[in-house]
């Protein structure tokens, strides 16, 4: 997927937009730096098996406070990959693979921390259920950056500010 | 109370152009006015327990209150709630304006209020400790009898190991809150 970094090829249909909503351009966009937020939060601690449920409900926090809206912005992208030109484009058809493996990665995080945000956990779970996020942890965060790089690939470069 | 009001800025004045993410165009000043008078609340928590981590004894002032100048411990957990309360879960909440954000803040309610409830009991726990052990204290201070020592030590365990669950407990408090107000930086 990223390995298609030479072959970039605006989309005509990201240029505007069209009754009153937002361009595709700026849906992706705005998908791209909310799941970027969700994948620094996801980033920002290192849990330990050690740790007790109120220490995982500390550390998650920022993360869990990203999650609705990361989950919100995936289904924007799937409604902006189904949408006008997009929807017979095959660049748009392999990015909704991307996007579903990213839910179901966000689902994999979602369902250990219910367990590791449980108090009666008993230890060797929570020691089992640290090292599942942790990999469910980087293969989410691998996924968030092949979204990032096929969006990436076919966005019109940012207006100059100025 | 000591928000953004007290802060030099007139009420009402626009805050610069900073403005947080998925919100739609709407008046700011409110939403802005209640994140900073919450980043304020979270500064100010943070330094008690950072003192208390640092010498954990300064919390007996505060839980007791025995100045007109002590932080009151138990105050400032109850004042964290209130703005949470009326500033931030109702459905009136400036913060409204940024629908993602709002939600964010609506579903760590109960989780913020488990660790409300844990700080305020271990307060109040130890506070009545703290009661006891100043009397026992002065009482075989008035009128000491061998072996009290052996009473004494027991009791001073006693009271350091609730005065630890209790700066955890307030430390705990203090950390769900600073790591939600992380949702209003950029």
């Amino acid at each position: 997927m990223a390995g298609n970094h030479g072959n970039v090829i605006p989309l005509a249909g990201l240029a505007g937009g069209g009754s009153g909503k937002l361009p595709q351009a700026e849906i992706l966009r705005t998908v791209v730096e909310q799941l970027d937020q969700l994948g620094a939060r996801l980033q920002q601690f290192s849990p330990q098996s050690t740790w007790p449920a109120q220490r995982w409900m500390i550390a998650s926090t920022p993360f869990r406070m990203r999650l609705t809206s990361g989950r919100n912005r995936l289904g924007d992208l799937a409604s902006a990959c189904a949408t006008g030109e997009l929807a017979h484009d095959r660049w748009a058809l392999e990015l909704n693979e991307v996007r579903r493996e990213a839910e179901l990665r966000l689902d994999d995080i979602v369902k250990t921390l219910h367990v590791l945000l449980r108090a009666d956990t008993p230890p060797i779970e929570r020691q089992r259920q640290t090292e599942v996020f942790v990999s469910a942890r980087s293969d989410l965060l691998e996924v968030l950056m092949d979204i990032r790089h096929m969006v990436a690939q076919r966005l019109p470069a940012e207006p100059d500010s100025n | 109370m000591d928000g953004p009001e007290s802060n030099g800025r007139v009420p009402g004045e626009m805050l610069s152009t900073w403005r947080p993410a998925g919100g739609v165009m709407a008046d700011y000043t409110d939403a802005d006015n209640v994140k900073i008078a919450l980043l304020e609340l979270g500064e100010q928590l943070k330094a008690l327990v950072d003192t208390y981590e640092e010498k954990p004894g300064v919390i007996d002032m505060h839980v007791l209150n025995t100045t007109s100048q002590a932080v009151d411990v138990e105050a400032m957990i109850i004042k964290v709630y209130r703005v949470m309360k009326r500033r931030v879960f109702t459905d009136e909440s400036p913060l409204q304006v940024d629908t993602d954000l709002w939600q964010a803040f609506r579903e760590q309610q109960d989780e913020f209020l488990e660790f409300y409830k844990f700080a305020l009991n271990a307060v109040e726990v130890y506070k009545e400790v703290l009661r006891y052990y100043t009397l026992v204290k002065d009482g075989a201070r008035l009128y000491p009898q061998h072996g009290d020592l052996e009473g004494i030590r027991q009791d001073n365990r006693a009271y350091m190991a609730e005065r630890d669950d209790c700066i955890t407990a307030v430390s705990n408090f203090s950390g769900k809150f600073s790591a939600m107000l992380i949702a209003l930086r950029p």
